[in-house]
């Protein structure tokens, strides 16, 4: 088999098969990337067992076969060579790479590609949907996720068709949520809601450019299509809680924060914090917040910042400033809104021109015990 | 039935009723005899007992003696000669100032009294049965005081007596306390003609532990002081390594006065933290000197008791002696040694000694300056994280095992074991959690389904559970809520949480000799929950978790064992590396 095509293609899907492969499992043939031989293109596919990913680059071949081989080095040696025309010779268990301006042959191990596990790309009914606009939804929602919570479902993105041709996109770890809507023709085709795993948010985040992406969703699976790179994931089992229920809608008061100046302030008090709370006292009266920290190891700071506020009424709450912040940094308008529904209750953050992003916060308390 | 009519007790029947408060057994007879003969400056006391001292009680000192004038006064009510007007009682340093204790046991048994002042060629015998009779009385100078049929009058006290092993049991350790204050007295103790213990004069209380307990018993403990204008604490306790299985040697004297101090085990517990295994007590004899003014001993009829001016702060000087003992002596905590034949290599011994030196004193300097970022944000939002970067003086080489994170640092290899790290981590915020709790509140509140039984138990726990840091409430007939849960804990192992909090007071209730009920489940929920909610082995650990252990470990402000009382950072420092590669 003798394929040619440009280096820097073959480099970029290497690349993106090998950040899907965990690399646990010594030995294991799924911890090599796979490649399809076509007579006009290569497919490089690799899989964790949740998540496969498949990218189709145009090749030059005289015959089609599968090789299997260490993406990792594969990468390295693509890495070191000028760009340009590459060819790839395969030869019983090794494939020869041959720049065409450096002389060298470059002879990589390969492993038999029939032991590799066949992945079913299937058909799936796709819809399309703005590469910038979802990007732009995952940013909003992402931080909020959980890492590695016991509960699963906290671990991914909840993705749900709603009325009116609207995506909603929610993330949270229980202590936080995040919420994003946004008008997306035909998102009622799809299956109407699914979680899906953070890596595979990543992945996707990181392919996601300029554009249209092709997205579609059955009961087990989601499917990507980003420009020649397709991605196949499982989906998080286990219902997604009611997050609409948790979103209050009754306020006692609505204050309107000048979102850089918030975001300045919460940074210096934050210096006197410390993890896991972050602690930060928020006080609204009269127009006025203030933010407060105190750690005893530390020392103190407090700061004030002229707000808008809808109440006179006095209200503390305790809060974890490293959430503050998280959810200040998605706000891209001047000022935001605060919502507070009391001192031991959530308080939600949203842009003040809509109400299509909302963040929930939940408060932290400090009691005495006797 | 007829009218009766309200009488005054006759004076002896009130006698006997006040004293069964001073007098709860032959051991406060023994102990109210000892303190009368410290009182007296004898620096010699002989206690000897009969049938658990039921039959007879003999002391014998060599004090001051009474004078014989006086003899019948001794047993007369309210007749001391240790304060004399209001004032006196607020600078009691004697044992005795009530005037009570003779009088008492005269008024429940039969008493007898040989006692000789020095300088005077006689003295006098008292012997009280029905009535009072005085002789002259040539023996040595002292007092020596008899104490026969006690409880004779009253047969239901006597009934209710314990075994008489049990007495003994008490007698022994009555008198151990006060031999324990007391090391410049010589005591005898003696049971049936056994003898069971007998104490030569010494010079510290160190000896006399090692007199009572065993030599090595006294060479291990640590030794300790610290002061405070007027209050000073001294004394002793165990090093990690000499730990006992039950709190029966845990002592507390406040001006040498025995006393009961219910807390002082849980601040002990506090202090020694992870260098206590589950189940093991430190050792502990703690001498508080206060000026009298500043406390009452006058609370509990056995004077057991005392009310201290501020307990908070006794608690809080109990505590920073015990950490501060223990920071003295155990300068090395955490830093494990490898095993390899030292004895041929002193060099090498040196190298290390110094290093550990060094590395403590980072430690402590670092604890205000390394900080970790919040783990939770995921790869692609790392901003923030590099502002820890620059203060970090340490490098992050991998994980193994899935079960290991190595670290090079301060010049010498660390092999982390991480799900032990994040157990302590998760400990010392719940213990933090004691006393003040941090809760966060949960946007998705959990409900928790029992059966009847189990629910029952929650429910009689609620308190406790809430002192953790759960808001919990009860949501239907067997079923709670969990509203919030403590800070540091995944929301997700809420009910994770709840169900290892129940086994442990399943596992308490179950288990009789719990002494504490309330702190032992907490004590044992506490570790349960911080043992489930830490990553085990196994887990996913990539390098931004592994990064924020590693500076929450360093950042000096955790002890480096896990709950447990294991060490978690083995360290193989540059030369024993050098070493194994037999250069
Ligand atoms: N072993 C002794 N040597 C010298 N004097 C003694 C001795 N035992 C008793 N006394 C005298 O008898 C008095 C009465 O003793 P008792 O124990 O009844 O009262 P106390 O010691 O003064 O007060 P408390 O009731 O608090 O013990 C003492 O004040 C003391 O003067
Ligand atoms: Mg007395």
């Amino acid at each position: 088999m003798l394929i040619k095509l440009e280096k820097s293609s073959l480099l970029r899907a290497v690349l993106i098969a090998d950040s899907v492969i965990q690399g646990k499992a010594v030995n294991s043939i799924i911890d090599n990337c796979l490649i399809k031989v076509f007579s006009d293109c290569l497919e490089i596919i690799s899989t964790d067992k949740d998540i496969s990913i498949k990218t189709n680059i145009p090749s030059e071949s005289d015959s089609e076969g599968i090789i299997t081989c260490d993406g990792k080095k594969l990468a390295q040696i693509l890495k070191e060579l000028p760009d340009g025309i590459i060819t790839i010779k395969t030869d019983n268990n090794l494939m020869v790479l041959k720049s065409s301006t450096v002389k060298g042959d470059y002879k990589l191990i390969t492993t038999d590609g029939e032991d590799f596990p066949e992945i079913e790309f299937g058909n799936f009914d796709l819809i399309q949907i703005n590469q910038s606009q979802f990007k732009k939804m995952i940013k909003k929602v992402l931080y909020a996720a959980a890492h590695d919570s016991v509960k699963p479902v906290f671990n991914g993105v909840y993705i749900q068709a709603g009325k009116n041709s609207t995506l909603n996109m929610v993330a949270s770890d229980s202590r936080r949520l995040s919420f994003t809507s946004e008008h997306i023709d035909m998102v009622e085709q799809i299956v109407n809601n699914a979680v899906i795993p953070l890596k595979t948010i990543n992945e996707v985040y990181k392919l996601l450019d300029a554009g249209v992406f092709n997205f579609a969703l059955n009961e087990k699976q989601c499917c990507f299509k980003i420009g020649n790179t397709t991605i196949i994931s499982r989906l998080i089992d286990g219902n997604f809680p009611d997050f609409e229920k948790v979103i209050p809608k009754d306020f006692i008061d609505t204050i309107i924060i000048d979102t850089k100046k918030f975001i300045n302030s919460l940074r210096r008090v934050m210096i006197f914090t410390k993890e896991p709370t972050y602690k930060i006292i928020m006080t609204f009266k009269n127009d006025v917040l203030k933010i407060e920290a105190r750690t005893p190891e530390y020392g103190e700071a407090s700061e004030e910042i002229a707000i808008e506020s809808s109440s006179s009424q006095e209200i503390m709450i305790g809060i974890n400033g490293q959430y503050l912040m998280d959810s200040a940094k998605e706000i891209d308008t001047i000022s935001f809104r605060m919502n507070i529904t009391g001192a031991m209750s959530p308080v939600t953050m949203m842009p003040d021109d809509t109400e299509d992003s909302i963040a929930v916060i939940m408060p932290i308390q400090i009691r005495s015990a006797e | 039935m007829n009218a009766t009519h309200i009488r005054e007790l006759p004076d002896h029947v009130k006698r006997m009723i006040a004293a069964g408060e001073v007098i709860e057994g032959p051991h406060s007879v023994v102990k109210e005899l000892i303190e009368n003969s410290i009182d007296s400056e004898a620096d010699r006391i002989t206690i000897k007992i009969e049938d658990g001292g039921m039959q007879r009680i003999v002391v014998t000192d060599n004090g001051c003696g009474i004078v014989p004038e006086e003899l019948s006064l001794a047993i007369a009510e309210h007749a001391t000669s240790k304060i004399g007007t209001v004032d006196d009682i607020q600078s009691i340093y004697s044992y005795g100032f009530r005037g009570e204790a003779l009088s008492s046991i005269a008024s429940i048994s039969h008493i007898t009294i040989l006692s000789k002042p020095d300088g005077v060629d006689t003295g006098a015998r008292l012997i009280c049965r029905e009535s009072i009779e005085i002789a002259p009385f040539a023996g040595p100078t002292g007092t020596t005081v008899i104490v026969e049929h006690l409880f004779y009058n009253t047969p239901a006290r006597k009934k209710f007596m314990k075994a008489r092993s049990t007495e003994i049991r008490k007698i022994r350790e009555s008198c151990t306390k006060l031999a324990l204050a007391h090391p410049e007295i010589a005591f005898v103790l003696e049971s049936d003609g056994k003898q069971l213990f007998s104490l030569q004069k010494t010079e510290t209380v160190r000896n006399r532990i090692s007199d009572l307990f065993g030599g090595a018993e006294g060479e291990s403990l640590y030794s300790g002081s610290v002061s405070d204008m007027q209050v000073s604490l001294t004394g002793y306790i165990s090093s990690p390594s000499n730990l006992k299985r039950s709190r029966l040697y845990q002592h507390l004297f406040v001006n040498n006065r025995p006393v009961d101090y219910r807390n002082l085990s849980f601040h002990a517990n506090r202090a020694y933290d992870a260098m206590l295994p589950h189940g093991s007590h430190p050792a502990l004899y703690l001498f508080l000197q206060i000026p009298p003014n500043l406390i009452d001993v006058n609370v509990h009829p056995c004077k057991r008791e005392i009310k201290l001016f501020d307990s908070r702060y006794i608690e809080s000087l109990i505590y920073g002696f015990i950490k501060k003992t223990l920071g003295e002596h155990e300068l090395s905590v955490g830093s494990v040694n490898l095993n390899t034949d030292r004895s041929s290599d002193s060099e090498i011994h040196d190298i290390n000694s110094e290093r550990q030196t060094t590395a403590v004193f980072k430690q402590a300097e670092k604890i205000e300056k390394i900080e970790t970022g919040e783990t939770n944000s995921p790869d692609i939002f790392k901003d923030g994280r590099s502002l820890y970067n620059d203060l970090q003086d340490w490098n992050y080489l991998g994980t193994i095992f899935r079960t290991y994170i190595l670290i090079e640092k301060d010049n010498s290899l660390k092999i982390l074991d991480f799900h032990a790290a994040h157990e302590r981590i998760q400990y010392d915020r719940l213990r933090k959690n004691v006393g003040q709790v941090t809760v966060q509140k949960l946007i998705f509140p959990e409900e928790y389904s029992v059966t009847p039984d189990k629910f029952s138990i929650l429910t009689e726990n609620l308190d406790l559970l809430r002192s953790l840091g759960f808001d919990i409430d009860i949501f239907s007939e067997e079923s709670l809520i969990i509203n919030g849960v403590p800070i540091g804990i995944d929301p997700g192992q809420a009910t994770i949480c709840i169900d290892q909090f129940l086994e442990a007071a399943v596992d308490v209730t179950i288990d009789k000799n719990a002494k504490d009920y309330f702190d032992e489940i907490r004590d044992r929920a506490i570790e349960r929950i911080a043992c489930h909610s830490a990553k085990r082995a196994g887990d996913p650990m990539n390098r931004s978790d592994a990064e924020a252990l590693i500076s929450m470990v360093f950042s000096g402000a955790y002890e480096l064992r896990c709950p447990h009382g294991r060490p978690f950072v083995v360290d193989i420092s540059r030369s024993e590396l050098v070493k194994l590669f037999r250069r």
